[in-house]
C-alpha cells in the first residue's frame, strides 16, 4: 500500500509536463505539423530553471512567493485526490471542500501576484482571472455536493465508489458531470476557447498576461504548476469513468490511458475552436451552472423517487 | 465568577480614573487596567468553560430589577472569552492610534466610553434579567455612539453617528416589546421564567423570535437592518470599528443564541426563514464588499456577509434539530460557533491594519493608495493574511469554519428531499460567495498593498511598534485557530450541547477526530508550502538577478496611474451584477465654446438606503405633515386641548366604568 502512495505521489510530480506535452503534439498533428517531442516541456522546465531572472523593481516579496504558494497548493490538491487503487495520500471526510479551497488559495495569490508588478496589464488579467474562474465555483460545489449523497461519508475516495454502482440515470450524471468537470477544467487551465495559451496580444489574454513579468525559474514553476492543476483535474475526471472495480494494475492501465485521452481531447478542442470574445466568455462559464443544476435535479429524482 | 466581576471593576476604574489624571498620563493608566482587567476576565471565562467555576450569581436589587443573576454557562463564557481575547490587544493598539490625536481635547470622553463599551458588552453576554439586559444593551449602543462620534467635526462622522443611534433605538424597540410581552405572560423578569411562555404555544416561539430578531439583527446587521453598519464602520476610528466589527455585532448574535437555547424545539420556520435571511445577507454583503472603494467600508460590507454565514450556520443548526438530525444539529451550531471565534479575530485584525494605513494616508478611498508595502511590511503581511483568512482559504482559520458549515450542510442531504434542495442551495451559495470574497480581498490587498504608490510621495509613512505588536498577537491567534481547530473545538462542545438541548458528546467526539484530521492535513499542506519556499529561498540565493522597471509592452512613459485601479478590477463582476448593485453618477458635462469645469463622481448606493430614504422617510414625514394640523403655536389651542381631554377623560370614566 505504500509502494502505492508513494507511486501516486510520483504520478502528481512527474507526469503534469508530459501532459503538456501530448497536448502540444496532438495540435501539431492536426495541424499537419511533425511537432516537438511530448518530452518537450521537460526540456523548457530545465532551460527556465538555468536562467537568472529579472525582477521588477515595482514589486515585493509577494511576486516572489506566489509562484512557491500556487505549486505547493496544486501538488497538495493533488495529494487530495484518488488515484492509483483509489487511495488518496492524503483522505479524510470532506476532503473535497478542501481540494477546492486549497485551489482558490493558489488562485488568491497568483491574483496579488499579478497586481504587485503595478502594470496595467497584469491587472487586467488579474481581475479576469478572478471573475472567470469564480462562476465554475458553484457549479463545482453543487455537483459534488449531490453525488455525496451516495457516499457514506464525502470524501473523495468513498464518493466515488458508490457512486459507480449506479443505473441508466447515473450514466446520465456521469455525462454530464465530466463535461461540466472539463469545462471547469478549460477555464481553470486557461485553454481554449477561454484563453489562449499562446496568444501574442497582450488585450485578450486572461492567465497568460498575470505572469508577464515573471522570468527565469518563476515562469518556470508557475508553467509547472499550470500542468499540473490540468493533470490533477482530468484526474478528477477520470475517477468519474474508470470503474470502481478495477484493481491497481487495470487502474494503472486506465489511469494511463485515460490521461492521455484527456490531453488528446484538449488538443483536440483547441484545434476545433476558436477563442470566444472576452464578453461572450460569462455567458459560456454560466451554462455548467445550469447544467450543474440538472445533475442536482437528477440525483434528486434518483434518490428520493417515489418517497418523500 | 467573582474573577469576572473583578476584571469588570477594573475595566470601569481605569475609564473612571483615567478621566480625572492629566492627559500625559491617561493612555498608560487605561493600559494597565484594560490589560489587568482582560486577564481576570479571561481567565474566569476559561476556568468556566472547562467547569471548574461557580457559573451563577444573583444579586437582589430593587424596583424594577428584582433577582438580577449572572450567569457564566459555556455560550456566556466563550463569549466573555473572546471578548476578552480580542480587548487585550485592541487596547495595546488604541494607546498608539490614540497617539495620534493626544492633545487632551480629543479622547476626553474616549477612554470611559471604551470601558464602559467592553464592559458592557461583557455583563449583557451574563446577565439573565431581561430588565437589565436591556439597560446594559442601552449603555452598549450609548457608549459607542460617543465612540462613533469621535471626529464629530466632520460632517459625514457627525451624520453617520446619528444615524448609528437612531437604528439602535429603533432595534431595541423590538427587543423591548418582545421582552416587555414574555415578562407580562410569565410574571417573571428572568430570562428562565420566559422559557415556559415560550414553549406553551405553537405560533408564539416563532413570532417572538422574529420579533426580537429584528433588535438583535439590527445590532448585528443583517439585511435589511444593516443600513446603520456601513456607515458607522468607516465614521469610527479604527480601534473602535475592530471593536465594533469583531466583538460588538456579536452580542446580537448572542441574543439570538440565548433566544434559541430559550426555545425547547425550534420550528422549521425559524430555521428556513432565517437561512434565507442570512443567505441573502451573505450575498448581498460581499457583493456590496467587492464593489467598494472605501477600504473600511468595505470591510463593513464583509462583516454583513460574515453575519450572513454565521446566520446560515445557526439556521442549520435549527434545521437539523427540527428535522431530528442531531449529527448535523450539531455541527451547524458548532460551525457557527467558530465562525464567530474566527470573525472576531480576522475582522479585529483587518480593521487594525486599515487603521495603520488610515494614520499614514489621511484617507480611506483605496484609489489614492498602493505600493503601501514597502513602507508598512507589516501591517501589508498582517492585512494580507487576514484577508486569506477571511476569504476562507487554508491554512488559516476561516477556512476551518467554513469547512464545517459546508460539512454541515451535506450531512443534512439524506434526511429528507426539502433539505436535499435547500442544503445544495445553500452549498452552492456559500461557495459563491467564497468566490466573491476572494475577487473582494484579492482587489483590497492588492490595490492597498501592492503595485506602485498611485498618490506621490509616500517617504514620511511609518508605522508604530505599538499598533504593529497587538496586529501580531491577533494573527498568532488565527493561525494557531487555524492549525489547530480540534483544541478550538473542544471548548465549544458545552455551547451546541445548550443549543441542541441534548447530550452531544457521541457526536463530538466525530466531529473532534475530523477536527483533527483536518489539522494533520493543513500541517501537511503546511510542510510542502515550506518546502518548496525553502528550495526555491536556496536557488534564489545562487542565480543571477536583475531588476528593472516592468513590462509594459514596449511603452515607455508609464506612471502609476496607469495602474489597474480598484473600480477598474471589480468591473467586470459589476457588470453582471448590475441588477443588484445601485450606483449614482454625478456627470457635469463640460459645456458651450469655452468648455469650463467638468467632472464625474460615481458612488456606490445600498439598496436598504435607497428604500429607507424615498419610500418610508417620505410615508414618515406624510404622516406627520398630516398630524401637524393639529398643531399651532398658540397656547389657548392647547389649553382647549387640555380641557377637552379632561372632559373626555371624565366623562369615559364616569360611563364606561
Amino acid at each position: 500500500m505504500k509502494i502505492l502512495l508513494i507511486l501516486n505521489i510520483l504520478i502528481i510530480i512527474i507526469v503534469p509536463l508530459l501532459f503538456t506535452g501530448i497536448i502540444n503534439k496532438t495540435k501539431a498533428f492536426w495541424g499537419g505539423r511533425k511537432g516537438a517531442s511530448i518530452f518537450q516541456p521537460y526540456y523548457d522546465f530545465i532551460k527556465l530553471m538555468k536562467k537568472s531572472e529579472v525582477i521588477s523593481t515595482v514589486t515585493s516579496p509577494v511576486f516572489f512567493l506566489f509562484p512557491v504558494i500556487s505549486l505547493s497548493t496544486v501538488i497538495f490538491a493533488g495529494f487530495l485526490l484518488p488515484l492509483i487503487d483509489h487511495k488518496a495520500v492524503i483522505s479524510f471526510e470532506g476532503s473535497f471542500i478542501m481540494f477546492a479551497y486549497i485551489l482558490a488559495l493558489g488562485k488568491f495569490f497568483s491574483i496579488i501576484g499579478a497586481l504587485d508588478t503595478g502594470s496595467s496589464f497584469e491587472g487586467m488579467g488579474a481581475a479576469r482571472e478572478a471573475f472567470f474562474t469564480s462562476i465554475p465555483e458553484p457549479a463545482f460545489f453543487i455537483i459534488l455536493g449531490s453525488i455525496s449523497i451516495f457516499g457514506e461519508i464525502n470524501s473523495f475516495e468513498n464518493l466515488f465508489g458508490l457512486y459507480h454502482a449506479g443505473s441508466e440515470l447515473s450514466l446520465l450524471i456521469v455525462v454530464l458531470t465530466v463535461i461540466i468537470l472539463f469545462i471547469i477544467l478549460l477555464v481553470e487551465g486557461s485553454r481554449i476557447p477561454i484563453d489562449d495559451p499562446n496568444t501574442h496580444l497582450e488585450l485578450t489574454m486572461i492567465h497568460e498576461v498575470m505572469v508577464l513579468d515573471n522570468s527565469g525559474p518563476s515562469l518556470a514553476l508557475i508553467q509547472y504548476g499550470a500542468a499540473m492543476k490540468m493533470m490533477i483535474l482530468s484526474s478528477l475526471i477520470l475517477n468519474f469513468i474508470i470503474p470502481y472495480s478495477a484493481g491497481p494494475l487495470l487502474y494503472s492501465a486506465y489511469y494511463a490511458a485515460g490521461i492521455i485521452a484527456a490531453a488528446f481531447t484538449i488538443g483536440t478542442v483547441e484545434t476545433l475552436t476558436a477563442r470566444f470574445r472576452i464578453v461572450r466568455i460569462p455567458d459560456f462559464i454560466f451554462t455548467i451552472v445550469g447544467m450543474s443544476l440538472m445533475v442536482m435535479f437528477i440525483i434528486l429524482l434518483y434518490y428520493y423517487g417515489g418517497r418523500r | 465568577m467573582e474573577l469576572f466581576f473583578a476584571g469588570i471593576l477594573l475595566f470601569t476604574a481605569g475609564g473612571i480614573l483615567s478621566e480625572f489624571i492629566n492627559y500625559r498620563y491617561k493612555p498608560a493608566v487605561f493600559l494597565i487596567f484594560s490589560v489587568s482587567g482582560t486577564v481576570f476576565t479571561g481567565y474566569a471565562a476559561l476556568l468556566c468553560l472547562t467547569g471548574q467555576c461557580t457559573p451563577q450569581i444573583t444579586f437582589y436589587m430593587n424596583f424594577p430589577f428584582g433577582e438580577t443573576g449572572f450567569v457564566m454557562d459555556s455560550l456566556s463564557s466563550l463569549f466573555v472569552f473572546i471578548f476578552s481575547a480580542v480587548y487585550l490587544p485592541v487596547s495595546i493598539y488604541s494607546k498608539g492610534y490614540l497617539e495620534h490625536y493626544n492633545d487632551g481635547k480629543k479622547e476626553r470622553l474616549h477612554y470611559i466610553c471604551l470601558s464602559l463599551l467592553i464592559s458592557s458588552m461583557m455583563l449583557v453576554v451574563t446577565v439573565t434579567n431581561a430588565i437589565m439586559f436591556l439597560v446594559l444593551w442601552e449603555i452598549m449602543s450609548l457608549s459607542s455612539f460617543f465612540l462613533v462620534s469621535f471626529e464629530n467635526e466632520k460632517n459625514d462622522v457627525y451624520n453617520a453617528s446619528i444615524n448609528y443611534l437612531i437604528a439602535m433605538h429603533v432595534g431595541v424597540v423590538f427587543i423591548i416589546s418582545a421582552f416587555a410581552y414574555l415578562s407580562y405572560r410569565s410574571g417573571g423578569n428572568s430570562f428562565n421564567d420566559f422559557r415556559v411562555v415560550l414553549n406553551s404555544g405553537k405560533g408564539i416561539a416563532d413570532l417572538l423570535f422574529f420579533i426580537s430578531f429584528i433588535g438583535f439583527g439590527t445590532k448585528a446587521g443583517f439585511f435589511p437592518f444593516h443600513s446603520w453598519l456601513p456607515k458607522a464602520h468607516p465614521a469610527a476610528p479604527s480601534h473602535v470599528s475592530a471593536l465594533m466589527s469583531g466583538l460588538m455585532i456579536k452580542t446580537g448574535i448572542y441574543g439570538i443564541m440565548r433566544f434559541l437555547t430559550l426555545i425547547d424545539s425550534p420550528s422549521k420556520t425559524i430555521g428556513f426563514t432565517l437561512l434565507a435571511i442570512s443567505s441573502f445577507t451573505a450575498i448581498f454583503g460581499i457583493l456590496y464588499a467587492m464593489n467598494d472603494r472605501d477600504m473600511k467600508r468595505q470591510l463593513a460590507y464583509s462583516s454583513i456577509e460574515n453575519i450572513g454565514i454565521i446566520g446560515m450556520a445557526l439556521s442549520i443548526g435549527i434545521l437539523g434539530f427540527a428535522f431530528n438530525n442531531i449529527y448535523m444539529s450539531v455541527l451547524g451550531f458548532t460551525g457557527a460557533i467558530l465562525h464567530i471565534i474566527n470573525h472576531s479575530l480576522f475582522k479585529t485584525l483587518l480593521f487594525l491594519a486599515s487603521g495603520s494605513v488610515y494614520l499614514n494616508t489621511h484617507s480611506k478611498n483605496m484609489e489614492s493608495m498602493g505600493g503601501l508595502i514597502k513602507k508598512l511590511p507589516y501591517t501589508a503581511s498582517f492585512f494580507i493574511l487576514a484577508s486569506v483568512a477571511i476569504s476562507g482559504l487554508p491554512p488559516l482559520n476561516g477556512f476551518i469554519s467554513e469547512f464545517f458549515i459546508y460539512y454541515s450542510m451535506l450531512s443534512g442531504i439524506k434526511t429528507s428531499s426539502v433539505l436535499f434542495v435547500t442544503m445544495i442551495a445553500g452549498f452552492s451559495l456559500l461557495a459563491l460567495i467564497g468566490a466573491i470574497a476572494i475577487i473582494a480581498f484579492t482587489k483590497s490587498s492588492g490595490i492597498i498593498f501592492l503595485g506602485s504608490p498611485r498618490n506621490g510621495n509616500t517617504d514620511h509613512y511609518h508605522e508604530k511598534i505599538s499598533m504593529v505588536i497587538p496586529m501580531g498577537i491577533i494573527a498568532v491567534l488565527m493561525f494557531l485557530a487555524g492549525i489547530l481547530p480540534h483544541k478550538v473545538i473542544g471548548f465549544t462542545s458545552g455551547i451546541s450541547a445548550q443549543l441542541v438541548k441534548a447530550d452531544t458528546s457521541a457526536e463530538f467526539i466525530k466531529i473532534i477526530s475530523l477536527a483533527s484530521d483536518l489539522s494533520i492535513a493543513l500541517v501537511v499542506f503546511c510542510g510542502i508550502l515550506v518546502t518548496v519556499t525553502f528550495f526555491r529561498v536556496i536557488k534564489y540565493r545562487k542565480e543571477k538577478v536583475g531588476y528593472f522597471k516592468t513590462w509594459n509592452c514596449g511603452y515607455q512613459g508609464i506612471t502609476p496611474r496607469m495602474q489597474y485601479t480598484a473600480s477598474s478590477f471589480s468591473a467586470d463582476t459589476v457588470y453582471v451584477t448590475k441588477p443588484i448593485l445601485f450606483h449614482r453618477k454625478v456627470l457635469v458635462k463640460p459645456e458651450g465654446i469655452f468648455p469650463g469645469k467638468s467632472a464625474l463622481k460615481t458612488e456606490n448606493i445600498d439598496a436598504t438606503d435607497i428604500v429607507i430614504t424615498f419610500f418610508i422617510k417620505k410615508w414618515i414625514e406624510k404622516f406627520f405633515n398630516a398630524v401637524s394640523v393639529i398643531q399651532s403655536r398658540t397656547a389657548q389651542q392647547y389649553v382647549i386641548y387640555v380641557i377637552v381631554f379632561i372632559i373626555v377623560t371624565f366623562v369615559w370614566v364616569i360611563w364606561i366604568k
